[in-house]
């Protein structure tokens, strides 16, 4: 190969991997084409149920839906290794709320659990109106339409919530397409054919960046907080052993207890251990549900001994708000498990739930724009 | 701040956001994580990994004591929930190997092996665990007892010896096993379970757990493998052929318990043994995982009450020509005469049912394999060598 042509290949590799080929634009096209196409797929399927306009297994939707669920949730684990945190939160509460509706239709012939996708919808706003200031509108507007699918749908509950949701997701899906395909076009031939935005997380300088803390600290600290959400409601107004809250649980916990393995081999331990000992009495609770059998208040009360001692741990190291939501549980825990006092329990619970959310948020928002809005103490 | 950037080529608008680096009074950054164990992730090893493993002992503690005072949860939740909290020890075992805490992870795996196969037993086969299983763990949790007290560290030593004896006394005395692993288990248990909270709160306070240095410290990857088979790896694979044996000396009959015990233990032998040939550590490797593989297979056959096919041992016998072969060469008396036996096992039982017989001899074989790997244990740990020298494991893991 004469050394002209070796130049021009280098050249070529370099401006592609500077300019389009980025990583960033690779997993906005295979990522959101994914999410994309499930949108597309469940919209379909909840306008089918409507007005029948094709023939769709009610078995194959639900398999075909897991699967792509299943990669989906693959893609935001890659995001997160990528620390594409904002975008990766998107790409997982969706996978586990398309999983949990999927899977538990298929294997337990249960209803999803809504409560669970409204408070994914929460996280899914909060990323919409980041990704729009970041003036990357149509990621803003997909994940926008997206959560007020999911929200607002089951909130007004009308006779025609199937048409309502279907619409929303048909709709964010396309958005979502339409992204990953004008990313593909342009970082393939560097034509911005679809006049789309690269894009561009936040430009924090490289040095002052402390990726696996704000893996853990946003997106795992969110998840937590939303399984906190979730127990916490579940105690104070419904049935805390039914099967399709249980397998949204089963989901989340298992998602929280990976984040935190994470935080423990990153080094991050009481936070860390927190998390694990929570995901893990949740884990342990749904899954006995789900066999059928009665859950035991053992476990509840193991982890609220050592969340006792992590609220120690972080008292130590003046971190109110974390000491906080390890205390609360320790007393939620004990009063739910040793007194049996459900909605005691289910209050301290949900009030951690909120002051976890206020903490994965303030931090968050000050990653994302710089703006140290929330504070935390 | 936002700024408005046109790309140098495309000439589509970047948007890029620059955050102005957030300092807290104190000069700490708020967008880091100002704590950061020192120790990184060995620190996993005394806190998180010994809370796991006395909120295991503790659970069993309380389902054995259940005559006495209420365990809150029916057999079904009990199993299920001893199997969950099994595994993620087993899970555990395997990140405190990756540490370089051989003692620990042994510790851990035999435990969370030990409770998986007794779980496993009640909750799918309504049979009680593999009870000799125990006798053959209980060398482990003592060699990383004997471990723990070299370094000093008398509180785990404490709860290891508890979990130890409540372990190996009821194997002789059945008729207080109630009492005995209940209390055991919830002595050591919440032994395990303070020395992770004190450790935890050590951690919150800015100091951090001691980290013992030995022999396994200091020298390479490579050599750190070649340590870790002959260590945990060959123990595991002299506990599976003790099984094995024990079964032949005893009844030789269908024993579903006994089927999970091969399973699970194959499981692992098989795991170590892809380690092991993943590492360069081609002859100690291949020897594990082929006869791993057949007691796997024999196991999930005989669970499904098929025959398993002898012919396929005479196969893999053919394997143990060349590993004897090259033993020879090493001199490596143990493992040589090691796979000589296991060839003519395999080699043997398609044409006689008496050659099941040397399995005796291999048992005999695999309590002194057992014992060289404690041994290592003990030498890389503590740098106290008991072993004579022409039984070490390997040359070069311990040159």
């Amino acid at each position: 190969m004469s050394e002209e042509i070796q130049f021009e290949i280098e050249n070529v590799y370099s401006k592609d991997e500077k300019v389009f080929g980025d990583e960033t634009t690779f997993l906005s096209v295979t990522a959101f084409m994914l999410i994309g196409l499930l949108m597309i797929w469940a919209g379909l399927n909840y306008l089918n149920s409507f007005w029948d306009f094709m023939e769709v297994d009610d078995g194959a939707y639900d398999v075909t839906k897991s699967i792509i669920s299943a990669f989906v949730l693959i893609f935001s684990i890659h995001m997160f290794s990528r620390n594409l945190v904002t975008e990766g939160m998107v790409v997982m509460f969706t996978g586990i709320s398309s999983l949990s509706f999927s899977l538990g239709a298929l294997l337990l012939n249960v209803q999803g659990y809504e409560v669970l996708d409204i408070l994914f919808s929460i996280g899914i706003y909060i990323a919409a109106i980041l990704f729009i200031g970041r003036k990357n509108y149509l990621l803003g507007i997909a994940s926008l339409s997206f959560a007020v699918s999911i929200s607002f749908a089951y909130a007004i509950k009308t006779d025609g919530l199937n048409v309502l949701v279907g619409a929303g997701l048909m709709m964010s899906g396309l958005f979502f397409a339409y992204y990953s395909l004008g990313n593909l076009i342009l970082g393939e031939t560097g034509k911005n054919i679809f006049r789309v935005t690269q894009n561009k997380i936040s430009a924090i300088a490289e040095k002052d960046r402390d990726r696996p803390f704000e893996l853990v600290i946003v997106a795992g600290m969110y998840t937590f907080a939303t399984l906190t959400l979730l127990v916490g409601y579940e105690f104070l107004f419904v049935d805390y052993t039914s099967v399709p809250y249980c397998v949204a649980e089963f989901f989340l916990s298992l998602a929280v207890m990976s984040f935190a393995l994470y935080a423990l081999v990153r080094g991050m331990i009481p936070e860390g251990i927190m998390m694990l000992m929570f995901g893990l009495s949740c884990f342990i609770f749904a899954t006995v549900v789900i066999f059928g059998y009665t859950p035991s208040g053992l476990v509840d009360i193991i982890t609220s001994l050592i969340l006792g001692i992590t609220g120690i741990a972080f008292l130590l190291r003046k971190e109110v708000i974390l000491s906080a939501i390890s205390i609360l549980f320790f007393i939620g825990g004990i009063s739910e498990a040793v007194f049996h006092m459900y909605v005691l329990g289910g209050v301290f619970i949900f009030i951690m739930g909120i002051l976890a959310t206020y903490y994965a948020l303030s931090r968050w928002i000050l990653i994302e724009t710089g703006k140290d809005i929330l504070r935390v103490i | 701040m936002f700024l408005d950037l046109p790309c140098t080529c495309c000439k589509t608008k970047q948007f890029i956001i620059i955050t102005a680096f957030k300092d807290v009074p104190g000069g700490q950054s708020i967008l880091r994580y100002n704590h950061y164990v020192k120790l990184n992730r060995y620190a996993i090893v005394p806190t998180a990994c010994f809370i796991m493993l006395g909120s295991l002992l503790l659970i069993v503690a309380m389902w054995s004591l259940r005559s006495y005072i209420d365990p809150m949860m029916g057999q079904d939740t009990y199993n299920l929930m001893r199997t969950i909290m099994s595994l993620m020890i087993i899970l555990f075992a395997i990140e405190a190997m990756r540490c370089r805490c051989i003692s620990e992870g042994m510790l851990l795996l035999m435990a969370g092996l030990s409770s998986l196969i007794f779980s496993i037993s009640e909750s799918n086969f309504e049979t009680s665990g593999f009870g000799i299983t125990y006798l053959f763990f209980s060398a482990g949790f003592l060699s990383s007892g004997y471990v723990f007290y070299k370094r000093k560290q008398f509180f785990i030593t404490l709860g290891t010896i508890v979990f130890s004896i409540a372990t190996l006394l009821p194997i002789f005395m059945p008729d207080h096993y109630i009492i005995i692993t209940g209390t055991g288990f919830m002595i050591a248990g919440l032994i395990f379970v303070l020395n992770g909270c004190y450790d935890t709160i050590k951690i919150g306070w800015g100091k951090e757990p001691k980290r013992y240095i030995g022999y396994k410290d200091l020298c390479s990857e490579d050599e750190y493998a070649h340590m870790l088979v002959s260590t945990a790896g060959i123990l595991s694979f002299a506990t599976l052929s003790l099984v094995l044996g024990y079964h032949v000396l005893d009844t030789g009959e269908h024993n579903v318990s006994l089927y999970i015990v091969k399973l699970l233990l194959s499981a692992v032998v098989i795991s170590f043994g892809v380690y092991a040939l993943s590492r360069g550590i081609i002859g100690e490797g291949l020897m594990m995982f082929v006869l791993a593989i057949s007691t796997f297979s024999a196991a999930i056959l005989s669970l499904m009450h098929l025959e398993y096919p002898a012919s396929l041992n005479m196969i893999l016998s053919v394997v143990y020509i060349a590993l004897t072969m090259e033993f020879f060469m090493k001199r490596d008396v143990l493992l040589f005469m090691t796979c000589l036996l296991i060839f003519l096992v395999f080699f043997l039982e398609s044409f006689t049912e008496q050659a099941e017989s040397l399995e005796v001899a291999i048992t005999i074989l695999k309590i002194v394999s057992a014992y060289s790997a404690i041994a290592a244990l003990l030498f890389f740990e503590t740098g106290k060598d008991v072993l004579p020298r022409n039984l070490h494991l390997s040359k070069k893991e311990v040159a």
